[in-house]
C-alpha cells in the first residue's frame, strides 16, 4: 500500500527554496545578484583575461567582402605591433586589441563623453553626466560626424576601427566579460564613429587650459584691492621665465596691435554673488545632493542589517593633466648630425594606464608610439621621416560670461541690445537604482549655462564648435616633414592647444603651440565677464600671428607648460601658467650640452634636479644662520644638498616641506584677510593655495621673484597680525614649522627622513578603486623637477617617456608605467612600473621584431 | 538505506560539480528532487546531501586555476568594498549550494509515499 506525500513538509520546503531563488535572483545594493555573481562558470568564480602571448601572430580578417592579410607582433613591454597590406585591416586590428585588452577603461571614457555613467555606476558620478551633457559632447560629435562623408579618410579610419571594437565585442559571452562588467551588472553596447568624436570631446576639454579657473579668480579680483592684485598676481608671470617662443627669436609674431592693450587685468569685469559647485548649475547641484542623499540612506540601511553599504568604492576621475616637457635638438647641439626629440607628457599615472602603445604598418605609414584607448592612430610617438611630442599648451580655452535675464522673459537673455532664446537641450540622464535624472542645457550665443540663478554664467569654450583634432592625428602619422606636420595642426588641431614638438629626419625641429586662441577686445578675461555682447569673442588670433619656432639657430625649441610668449606679445592668451622651473632646468640644460645623443637626451628627461634649489638654497642657509641654527644637523644637510630629490636624501625631505610652509605662510594670511573661503577656492587652486602652489601658478613665482629682487618687500608683512616681516623671518617660520613636523611624523633627524622614504610612487586604479592601485615605490623628484613626481604619494608624472634619434628613428626608445592589460591579476597590469619608476627605456621596435616592421627604416640599429 | 545515502551523497557532489561547468548552478535543486525522491529519507540526510552539492560545486570552482579564482574573488571583493575578501564569497556560494540543494532534497522526501508510509506504520494511532 503506498501513502501519500507530507504536504506540510513539501509546502514548507518549497516555500524556503522559493524564497532563496527570489532573494538571489535581485541585485543586492549596487551589486549584481548573487546567482549571476557567484555562478562558478561565469561570476567571480571565473576569472578571464584575455591572454598576451609575447611573438608574432599571423590573421586574415574578411569584412564585407574584402579581406586584409594581418601581423601582429605583441611585445613584452606591452607594446603591439599591427602590420596590414591595408589601411582598414590595419586599424580593425588597433580597435580590436584596444579593446581586448582595454575595454573596460575605453566603456568608462565613453560613458563619461555620452553622461550615461551613473546608468551603470549609479548617483555618486551623476554630476559627471551632468556635466558633460552640459558641454554637449554628444551634440558636437553628432555635428562632427555629420560634417564627414563616408569617403572621408577620417571616417574611414573611424569606421574600421570601430568594427574592430564591435568584433571583439560580439565575441565575448557572459563569462568572457572582464570583471567590472559583471561586477555592475551590464553589457558594453556597440561602438559607432560618434562615439569616438565624443571620445575626442572629452578628451579635448581634459587637456583644455583655463578650467573653471576664472570663477573662483573672480572673487580675488572682487575682494582685493587693485594694488594687491598687481604685487600677487601679475598678469605677465613674475621671475625668472624662458617663454616657449620668446621675441629675440621670433620677433615676427610680435609686430602687431592685437588685443592686450584693451584689457584691465586687474579688476573685475563683473560682481559675482554665488559660487556653488564649479561646473555644475546650481539648481543640479541641490539636485545631486537629493540624489546623493537617498541614495546615502539606502546605504545606510543595507549597512544596517548586513555589515556592508552595498555600494561600489569606486573614486573615478577620469584623468588629470598637470605638466609635461618636450624639446627638440638640432644644428649646433649636434654637430649637425642630426635632430632628436624627447617628450614626456605628465598625466594621472594610472592602471590601466591612460595610454596604449602600438606600432602601426600600412601602405604608406609605420608609425609607433601611444595613443588614448578608444582612439585609431597613433598621437605621441614617430614614423620613418618625424618624431613628434606634446605639452599642454596652458592657453586659456574657457571664458566665462554672465547672462542678464528676467522673468518678464523667460528662457531668454539680453544681449546686443535684444532679448534672444535660448537654445534648449532637454536630456534625460539613467541613474542605476533611481529614476530618470531630468536635465534642460541651456546654450546661448557665447557658450553653455553652467551655473544658472538670476545671473545664469555661461561657459564659453572652443571646443563647443565642430573641430577634428583626430584628422591631424592620423594625418601626421605619416607627415614626412616638420613643415607638413605643422600644415596639419593649422588645418585640423584647434582645441586644446599642445605645443607640438617637431623633428624630422632631415635634420629640421619646430615647436608649434597652434589653435584656436580666442580674442575679446574689453573687459578681464582673467575673472567673469558681462554677458552683454561687448565681450564677446571677436575671432581668434590670425594664424601668422601665433607663436612658433622653426629651426631656431641655437639648435633647440623645448617647453615645460610655461609661458608661451614674452611679455609684448600684442594678444591675451591666458596667465596662469606652470611655474617654469622645469623649463628653467631644460632651458640650462640644453643650453649647456653640445653633441647631443639619446643618452644624453634621457639624462636630461631623468633630472631631478629641483631648479628651484638654485635661488633659495642660498637664503635659507642665510635665514638659519641668523637664526642661530647652524650647528644643526638639518642645517648640515641642506648645506651640503646639490638640490637632487634623489631618494636617500635627507635634504630633499626637508626642503620640500619647508617649500610648501614657505609659499603657505606667506600668502595664507592674505587670503584669511581678504576672506577667500574654501566655496571660493581655497586651497583648490594653485593660485589660492591648493595642493599644486609649490610647482603651479603665481605664488611660487612670486617668491622667487621677490628673493632675486627685493627680499625686504612689503608682500612678506602679515596684514592680519600687522607685523612686518621680510623674508628671513618667513623662512626661519618656515623652517621651525617643519623640522617640527618632520619630527613629529618620523622621529629625530635620520635615515627616516630620506625623501624616498617620504615619498612614493604608485599606478592609481583608472577607475577610482585603491584596491587597483598598485604597491608603491620609492621614488625621486617632486612637481619642480623634470622628472616630475607631484606630491606626496605620486600618482601624476611623466605618463610616457620617449625619445628619438632622426638619423635612426628605429632605435627610438620609450616606456609607459603599468601595462597592456586592464585587470590587476594579469602579469601585464604594472609589469613596467619598476622599471619606469627606474630610468629604463625600451626599443619601440625591438630587434626581433619581423622585418616588415622595419619598413620604410634603414634596418635595425 | 547506509548505501542509499551515500549514493545520495555522491550524486549530489556530481552532479552539482557538473551544473557548476553551466550557468545553471543554482538548479541543483532539481535532480536533488529526485535524489531525495528515491534515495533520502531523514531530514539530516538531506543535509549531508546539501553538503555533497556545495563541495561539488566548491571542487568545481578550485579544480582549474584555483588560486587564480580566490584571487579574482577577492579582488572583486576589494572592488566592491566587500570586507572579508575571497572568504565571504565561499560561504555564500557554499551555503547557497547547501540550502539549496538540502531544499531540493526535503522537497523530494515529501513527495516520497514509501516515507509517509513508513511514518504511519510507525505511529499508527
Amino acid at each position: 500500500m503506498q501513502g501519500r506525500p507530507r504536504v506540510k513538509s513539501l509546502v514548507v520546503s518549497v516555500t524556503l527554496i522559493t524564497v532563496v531563488l527570489v532573494v538571489t535572483a535581485v541585485p543586492i545594493g549596487g551589486l549584481p545578484p548573487l546567482s549571476q555573481l557567484l555562478n562558478p562558470s561565469s561570476g567571480v568564480w571565473d576569472p578571464h583575461i584575455p591572454s598576451y602571448a609575447t611573438g608574432v601572430q599571423y590573421l586574415n580578417v574578411t569584412v564585407n567582402g574584402s579581406t586584409s592579410a594581418i601581423v601582429v607582433y605583441r611585445e613584452s613591454d606591452g607594446f603591439i605591433g599591427i602590420d596590414s597590406n591595408t589601411t582598414w585591416g590595419m586599424y580593425y586590428e588597433q580597435g580590436y586589441l584596444e579593446a581586448q585588452y582595454r575595454l573596460e577603461e575605453m566603456d568608462f571614457l565613453k560613458r563619461t563623453a555620452l553622461g550615461t555613467l551613473s546608468q551603470v555606476v549609479g548617483p555618486s558620478v551623476l554630476s559627471s553626466d551632468i556635466f558633460y551633457r552640459t558641454l554637449e559632447d554628444y551634440q558636437i560629435a553628432a555635428e562632427e560626424r555629420a560634417g564627414l562623408t563616408v569617403t572621408n579618410q577620417t571616417y574611414q579610419a573611424m569606421h574600421s576601427f570601430v568594427l574592430g571594437i564591435n568584433a571583439y565585442i560580439n565575441s565575448l559571452t557572459p563569462a568572457t566579460l572582464p570583471i567590472l562588467f559583471k561586477l555592475l551588472d551590464y553589457a558594453p553596447h556597440a561602438w559607432n564613429v560618434t562615439d569616438v568624436l565624443a571620445v575626442q570631446q572629452l578628451f579635448i576639454w581634459q587637456n583644455s587650459a583655463g578650467g573653471m579657473d576664472p570663477l573662483y579668480f573672480n572673487y580675488a579680483l572682487q575682494k582685493m584691492p587693485e594694488s594687491v592684485i598687481q604685487g600677487l598676481y601679475p598678469s605677465y608671470p613674475a621671475g625668472i621665465q624662458n617663454p616657449i617662443v620668446p621675441n629675440s627669436i621670433n620677433p615676427s609674431i610680435y609686430n602687431e596691435i592685437g588685443d592686450m592693450q584693451n584689457l584691465t587685468l586687474y579688476s573685475p569685469s563683473y560682481n559675482y554673488t554665488g559660487i556653488s559647485s564649479p561646473g555644475v548649475a546650481q539648481s543640479d547641484a541641490l539636485a545631486i545632493r537629493a540624489y546623493s542623499q537617498i541614495n546615502a540612506e539606502d546605504s545606510y540601511a543595507f549597512e544596517k542589517y548586513f555589515g556592508y553599504n552595498g555600494s561600489l568604492n569606486m573614486q573615478y576621475a577620469t584623468f588629470r593633466d598637470f605638466g609635461s616637457n618636450d624639446w627638440a635638438v638640432n644644428g649646433v647641439k649636434t654637430g649637425n648630425s642630426s635632430a632628436l626629440l624627447a617628450n614626456d607628457p605628465h598625466l594621472t599615472t594610472s592602471a590601466p594606464s591612460i595610454w596604449i602603445g602600438f606600432q602601426l604598418v600600412s601602405p604608406g605609414e609605420n608609425a609607433v608610439g601611444v595613443i588614448f584607448p578608444g582612439f585609431p592612430g597613433i598621437i605621441l610617438g614617430h614614423n620613418t621621416n618625424v618624431s613628434w611630442g606634446a605639452t599642454n599648451g596652458q592657453v586659456q580655452e574657457t571664458y566665462f560670461y554672465a547672462e542678464t535675464v528676467s522673468s518678464a522673459h523667460p528662457y531668454m537673455y539680453y544681449m546686443n541690445g535684444t532679448w534672444n532664446r535660448f537654445q534648449l537641450i532637454n536630456e534625460s540622464i539613467p541613474v542605476k537604482g533611481e529614476v530618470n535624472y531630468r536635465l534642460t542645457v541651456e546654450r546661448a550665443a557665447n557658450g553653455v549655462v553652467i551655473q544658472n540663478g538670476s545671473s545664469p554664467i555661461a561657459m564659453d569654450w572652443t571646443g563647443l564648435y565642430p573641430s577634428y583634432e583626430i584628422t591631424a592625428v592620423l594625418l601626421n602619422d605619416r607627415a614626412n616633414t616638420v613643415n607638413e606636420f605643422r600644415q596639419n595642426l593649422v588645418a585640423y588641431f584647434k582645441v586644446a592647444i599642445q605645443n607640438w614638438a617637431v623633428a624630422d629626419s632631415s635634420g629640421n625641429i619646430g615647436i608649434f603651440p597652434y589653435g584656436n586662441y580666442p580674442v575679446v577686445n574689453a573687459g578681464n578675461p582673467r575673472g567673469i565677464l558681462p554677458g552683454t555682447g561687448q565681450f564677446n569673442w571677436m575671432g581668434f588670433i590670425p594664424i601668422d600671428k601665433l607663436p612658433y619656432l622653426y629651426d631656431p639657430a641655437r639648435g633647440y625649441v623645448f617647453s615645460a607648460n610655461q609661458i608661451t610668449v614674452s611679455q609684448n606679445y600684442p594678444y591675451y592668451i591666458g596667465w596662469d601658467y606652470e611655474s617654469g622651473y622645469r623649463a628653467d632646468e631644460i632651458h640650462y640644460l640644453l643650453n649647456s650640452t653640445y653633441g647631443f645623443n639619446t643618452s644624453k637626451m634621457e639624462s636630461v628627461q631623468l633630472s631631478v634636479h629641483d631648479f628651484t634649489s638654485n635661488i633659495l638654497l642660498r637664503p635659507l642657509l642665510s635665514s638659519l644662520e641668523y637664526g642661530g641654527l647652524a650647528g644643526t644637523a638639518g642645517y648640515a644637510n641642506i648645506s651640503a644638498w646639490d638640490g637632487n630629490m634623489t631618494v636617500n636624501s635627507v635634504a630633499a625631505t626637508i626642503y620640500y616641506f619647508w617649500l610648501s610652509n614657505l609659499v603657505n605662510d606667506t600668502f595664507r594670511p592674505y587670503l584669511q584677510y581678504y576672506n577667500i573661503t574654501p566655496a571660493e577656492g581655497l586651497k583648490q587652486t594653485s593660485f589660492f593655495l591648493g595642493s599644486d602652489a609649490t610647482y603651479h601658478g603665481p605664488l611660487i613665482e612670486d617668491i622667487i621673484n621677490w628673493t632675486l629682487t627685493n627680499p625686504s618687500i612689503h608682500w612678506f608683512n602679515n596684514p592680519i597680525t600687522g607685523k612686518a616681516r621680510n623674508e628671513t623671518d618667513v623662512m626661519l617660520l618656515a623652517y621651525n614649522q617643519t623640522i617640527t613636523y618632520l619630527d613629529s611624523a618620523y622621529g629625530s633627524i635620520s635615515g627616516r627622513w630620506e625623501w624616498g622614504n617620504v615619498h612614493q610612487r604608485v599606478l592609481s586604479s583608472f577607475f577610482g578603486v585603491s584596491s587597483m592601485n598598485t604597491e608603491q615605490l620609492p621614488a625621486a623628484g617632486d612637481g619642480n623637477t623634470v622628472n616630475a613626481a607631484y606630491g606626496l604619494v605620486s600618482d601624476f608624472g611623466p605618463s610616457w617617456r620617449m625619445v628619438v634619434n632622426m638619423s635612426h628613428p628605429q632605435s627610438a626608445v620609450g616606456i609607459y608605467p603599468g601595462g597592456i592589460s586592464e585587470n590587476p591579476l594579469s602579469s601585464y597590469y604594472s609589469n613596467t612600473f619598476a622599471a619606469w619608476n627606474d630610468g629604463t627605456y625600451f626599443r619601440l621596435i625591438p630587434e626581433t621584431a619581423p622585418a616588415q616592421f622595419y619598413t620604410g627604416y634603414a634596418g635595425v640599429v | 538505506m547506509r548505501y542509499g545515502t551515500l549514493i545520495a551523497f555522491l550524486s549530489s557532489l556530481l552532479i552539482s560539480f557538473a551544473l557548476s561547468f553551466t550557468y545553471y548552478w543554482y538548479l541543483i535543486f532539481i535532480p536533488d528532487i529526485i535524489v531525495g525522491l528515491f534515495l533520502v529519507v531523514r531530514i539530516r540526510y538531506a543535509l549531508l546531501v546539501g553538503i555533497g552539492a556545495a563541495l561539488g560545486t566548491t571542487l568545481q570552482i578550485l579544480s582549474y586555476e584555483g588560486s587564480f579564482r580566490l584571487s579574482e574573488s577577492a579582488l572583486v571583493a576589494g572592488v566592491a568594498g566587500i570586507p572579508g575578501g575571497s572568504a565571504i564569497f565561499f560561504a555564500f556560494t557554499f551555503i547557497i549550494v547547501f540550502i539549496i540543494a538540502s531544499l531540493g532534497t526535503a522537497i523530494g522526501m515529501s513527495l516520497n509515499p514509501v516515507i509517509k508510509k513508513r511514518e504511519k506504520d510507525n505511529n499508527p494511532g
